[in-house]
């Protein structure tokens, strides 16, 4: 026969083959179609005729009516013949004339000793030969034609209770992220959650990013073996307590797993299940927990801190002693630098410096008695608020005299 | 039997009336290659008998739907193909899901097919366990894409792929010799 390049030159031939196949049922079938009725009523009631269908009996039994033919003529016309074959049995109704029926043993014969099992040698007998096939069609047609006959399989865990497959795992329950190791005693296919990971191999690891278990199957040609890993999880969180805007507690739920504790990555508490963490830095900061048990997960949190303090600027003012806006006021509070220059914007003169917002320009050179003209002034402030950045800003204001 | 059905139209058509003589002389012509795709499909014999007469009531009560459009027998064999799918999902729901039960049945062996004869072919391919039969008839027999056997099947298509994987793996080993 012509050899096959590839399993889809195969798979074409194959389809080809069996798009034109036809297999006659049994005869009386159509009368059992009753149109009538719903198809459910019917579909079961074909229990009239039982026959031998699975592909092994009846190459079985084609090896055995061959031996039968073989060893027994059969001239010799009996009623019937029950026969036990093994465990299972096999009856054979009054109907059958031309054929006896002798017991086989079954034809598995498993090499047990052997730790990986060799195909060419684990494999049933089944090859099939031209008498064996005449045998065969012949006793389909006498079985299509009259029997009854009912069989019952050997239970197959009897056949492969030996030489059974083992697995050996090296941790059952890992922590997220730990690597597992599978064993086994042979080679084999592995699925993790029925997707083929690898074949022909004896062992496999896998490392659980989740929680979530994970199903493992190993599989030679016999048997399957089933493991489920459910990586383990220590449930940790962390509780905050502001004790006020620059001071915070944090706490692990679980006041019995020691963590080492980072703000901002670095490290301000170890061995510990709960810190407390100043500062004066406006704006977020993370907060990390790397639990010291193995299982526990890094936990992190994020927290804001909101800066005290403010400033407002004015963008007018009128200096005419009538008691309000006389002097340039710049509103900040909660402020670690404060610095103020005032210019004139037509000719860029510096009229008034002030690292103190309570000391206020009050429109005269140098606070010192030299009134200056209305018109445009630009104050140049360097400021800081406590926890933030320091800022400069150009604010351009009116002078005004009424 | 490759050859058409003479007269297809008019016995669709008095079938459809309620003329059980045409659906016999339909039933006879096609019966062959029906019976022949429910014991691709289903375990033993008898569940073969089974759906090849829940089918043929199928084909019986629906033939009024039949459109003309395309093939009758393209039109059966769908149906057959669904019969059967519904019949294993059926018993799928007897049985534990766990794939487990499936596999222990899984025989162990290098079939001795000496030619591409049809039957020795079946036989193969029942060997195959279940869920790689089903997948691998629908996918490589009767032209279903994943797409449609996942929705069929009522698996993901991914499965649909690692069984079909499977099965031509499975094959490979048993049809050793066949390849170069």
């Amino acid at each position: 026969m012509k050899k096959f390049k590839n399993i889809a030159e195969f798979e074409s031939a194959l389809k080809k083959q069996l798009e034109q196949h036809s297999v006659q049922p049994p005869a009386h079938l159509f009368d059992k179609l009753n149109l009538g009725v719903k198809p459910q009523n019917i579909a079961h009631g074909n229990k009239f005729i039982k026959l031998i269908t699975h592909p092994l009996t009846v190459i079985k039994m084609a090896i055995l009516a061959a031996s039968i033919i073989s060893v027994v003529y059969f001239a010799t016309r009996t009623d019937t013949q029950i026969h036990e074959v093994n465990k299972g049995k096999i009856l054979v109704d009054t109907l059958v004339e031309d054929i006896k029926i002798i017991p086989i043993s079954p034809s598995y014969d498993i090499d047990q000793s052997k730790d990986e099992p060799d195909l060419d040698k684990n494999t049933p007998n089944l090859k099939t030969n031209r008498s064996e096939e005449t045998a065969k069609s012949l006793l389909e047609k006498t079985i299509q034609n009259h029997s009854i006959i009912e069989e019952e399989k050997p239970p197959t865990n009897n056949l492969f209770n030996s030489n059974q497959a083992k697995l050996t795992v090296s941790n059952i329950s890992p922590c997220i992220g730990e690597t597992v190791t599978l064993q086994a005693n042979m080679t084999g296919d592995w699925l993790i959650n029925n997707i083929l990971i690898d074949t022909n191999k004896k062992e496999i690891s896998l490392t659980p990013e989740s929680n979530k278990p994970i199903h493992v199957k190993f599989h030679n040609k016999q048997e399957v073996i089933s493991q489920t890993i459910q990586p383990s999880i220590t449930s940790t969180s962390i509780i905050t307590q502001k004790l006020d805007n620059f001071n915070y507690q944090f706490k692990l739920n679980d006041t019995n797993i020691q963590a080492n504790w980072f703000a901002d990555n670095e490290l301000i508490a170890s061995r510990s299940s709960d810190v407390t963490f100043s500062t004066r830095t406006v704006g977020e900061h993370t907060i990390k927990a790397v639990p010291l048990q193995s299982c526990a997960t890094e936990q992190n949190i994020t927290i804001r801190v909101k800066g005290k303090g403010s400033i407002a600027f004015f963008n007018v003012f009128t200096p005419n002693g009538d008691g309000t806006n006389d002097e340039y006021t710049v509103d900040i509070k909660h402020y670690t630098l404060f610095d103020i220059q005032i210019f004139n914007q037509l000719n860029n003169q510096l009229i008034f410096t002030s690292s103190n917002p309570e000391i206020k320009w009050n429109g005269q050179i140098n606070n010192d008695g030299q009134e200056c003209s209305p018109g445009e002034y630009v104050a140049k402030v360097k400021y800081q608020l406590e926890g933030e950045k320091p800022e400069i800003k150009n604010i351009k204001f009116t002078l005004l005299r009424p | 039997m490759s050859h058409k059905l003479s007269d297809e139209i008019s016995l669709i058509k008095a079938c459809s009336q309620g003329d059980h003589t045409a659906f016999k002389k339909i039933y006879n012509h096609y019966k062959g290659k029906m019976f022949s795709i429910c014991l691709r499909y289903m375990n033993t014999h008898d569940e073969a008998q089974d759906v090849l007469q829940d089918g043929f009531i199928k084909v019986y009560h629906k033939i009024s739907t039949f459109s003309f459009a395309g093939s009758f027998e393209g039109w059966m064999k769908r149906i057959f193909v669904h019969t059967c799918i519904e019949f294993i999902r059926k018993q799928k729901q007897h049985e534990d899901i766990n794939e487990l039960t499936e596999m222990d049945n899984i025989t162990v062996s290098e079939m001795t097919v000496s030619s591409m004869d049809a039957d020795k072919l079946i036989e193969l391919i029942k060997e195959l366990p279940k869920g790689y039969r089903t997948v691998f008839n629908m996918y490589v027999i009767d032209g279903y894409s994943h797409k449609q056997i996942s929705d069929a099947l009522q698996i993901s298509e991914s499965t649909s792929k690692t069984q079909l994987f499977k099965a031509r793996k499975q094959l490979q080993i048993w049809l050793k010799g066949w390849f170069e």
